[in-house]
């Protein structure tokens, strides 16, 4: 085999003809082998993954796994490793989008984000439609991982109105080369053009206040109408959080005696027969 | 077997052929499971709870989870203030009198200015502790013992007034009522027609 090689090589001249094209091959892939970091050095390349292994580009982990039936006091954990895939240094920043739901609830919501060596910030959830930054400016070596733990906490001193309602958000993460601005927010600046050296990833999720199962009475309780149990007062009175609900005992009372009886019966016909 | 051993066998079973006989040997067992389970599922939601003077809850909310999930079966049996000790799950009315109901776990003792013994409670799965702490009029009892997922169906069998349980339950036990009279009727008739061929 003919290695690729200037003319004037052991090969002869006869061989120059079948080295051109190979040479032009291998100089395109090289082309092609060289662009790619070339481009990737375009600006920071954010990687994202929800357990540490697995890191997509453009995807949104799952950070929380389950955001639903939140009760006052209560606080979902949820992880989230960022990875910077670029050749240079970069920094990252959260933010905390509200793109839907009502006042009172996202201003019950807490955010918490904190990472080892960084400490940890906690911030209230916007009102619908803003931004607000969790934290800015963590560095991040090229090809370093970070994980970031974060909660999403509800006040214990919640109002029942937050009870059955709903809030959307995004956290918005942000990766800044070091080309870039001097600080980066990761909350987008009305009007700001795109700046190369920043990548931005916004994570979705959805948070589901408490709803009682649905039928209970505190369920019924909730959306005004009576309840079940006959100790019961009235039912705006109970538009609490309760977290467990009385049983009314007698008919399961009842059709035990009404199966008693009809086994006994049976039992008693079946020796009869015999 | 001879027709007159039928009548001390009036099901016929030596009759059956292998596999019919085979078909009601399983029957025979499935019914006696269901029996067994059915009894149990009666001593413990039921009997149990009306012997020791408990009220049974279901549990609504993720505060407790994950041993007390969404609908767990709790019975809860009232006790003396004095004897609750930390580590105890309560049941206790949110204010005094009022019918609403926390089950949370206590996780403190502590006193009033007056002197007056008081709880502090938070849910397994809360980050936080209850905000107020619990006097011994709020206190409804004491977790008795829990069945996981059952609390959903025995709360929807106590809606009398909405529950389809109820109505199904009724036309079951009717429905079964009448198929075991129809089997005694027809067990009776096939014993007087053997009888009447035997002789």
């Amino acid at each position: 085999m003919t290695p690729p090689g200037p003319a004037g090589r052991p090969g002869g001249p006869r061989h120059r003809v079948a080295v051109l094209p190979a040479g032009a091959v291998l100089a395109a892939a090289l082309a092609v082998l060289v662009a790619a970091p070339a481009s990737a050095t375009d600006g920071p390349e954010m990687l994202l993954s929800s357990d540490g292994v697995h890191f997509t580009r453009g995807q949104a982990p799952v950070i929380f796994r389950s955001l639903s039936g939140m009760v006052p006091g209560e606080s979902r954990p949820g992880s989230v490793w960022v990875r910077n895939g670029g050749t240079e240094p970069a920094e990252i920043a959260l933010a905390v989008k509200s793109v839907g739901g009502i006042d009172v609830l996202t201003e019950s919501l807490d955010l918490v984000a904190g990472s080892r060596g960084n400490g940890s910030a906690t911030v209230p959830l916007p009102s619908p439609g803003s931004c607000r930054s969790v934290f800015q400016g963590w560095g991040l070596a090229p090809g370093e991982t970070k994980r970031l733990d974060l909660a999403l906490g509800m006040d214990a001193s919640a109002s029942n109105a937050t009870r059955r309602d709903s809030a959307s958000v995004q956290l918005v993460f942000l990766m800044r080369g070091t080309g870039g601005p001097a600080t980066a927010a990761a909350c987008p600046a009305p009007g700001a053009p795109a700046d190369r050296n920043t990548v931005r990833q916004a994570v979705p999720a959805g948070i589901i206040a408490e709803d009682p199962a649905p039928g209970s009475a505190a369920h019924q309780a909730a959306a005004g109408t009576s309840g079940v149990e006959p100790q019961d007062g009235p039912s705006a009175e109970r538009a609490t959080h309760s977290n467990v609900e009385g049983n009314d005992q007698r008919p399961a009372q009842l059709l035990m005696f009404v199966a008693g009886l009809l086994l006994f019966a049976a039992l008693r016909t079946r020796r009869r027969n015999s | 077997m001879t027709a007159l051993q039928t009548p001390a066998d009036p099901g016929g079973a030596a009759s059956l052929t292998a596999p019919e006989r085979w078909l009601r040997l399983a029957a025979r067992g499935a019914a006696f499971l269901m029996f067994i389970a059915a009894a149990l599922a009666a001593l413990v939601l039921v009997v149990a709870p009306l012997a020791t003077g408990s009220q049974t809850y279901t549990v609504l909310t993720n505060s407790m989870a994950p041993k007390y999930a969404p609908g767990t079966f709790l019975v809860v049996k009232p006790t003396s203030f004095a004897s609750l000790r930390v580590g105890d799950i309560i049941t206790y009315q949110i204010e005094s009198g009022k019918p609403a109901v926390i089950s949370h776990r206590i996780v403190s003792v502590g006193t009033t200015e007056s002197g007056e013994r008081v709880f502090t409670t938070k849910g397994d799965n809360n980050s936080l502790a209850d905000a107020a702490p619990v006097h011994a009029q709020q206190v409804r009892g004491k977790l008795l013992y829990a069945v996981p997922y059952v609390g959903l169906v025995a709360n929807k069998l106590g809606q009398t007034n909405r529950g389809a349980l109820m109505p199904l339950a009724a036309v079951g036990l009717v429905g079964f009522g009448a198929f075991s009279m129809a089997q005694g009727v027809r067990g009776r008739k096939r014993v007087t027609k053997e009888s009447g061929q035997a002789s």
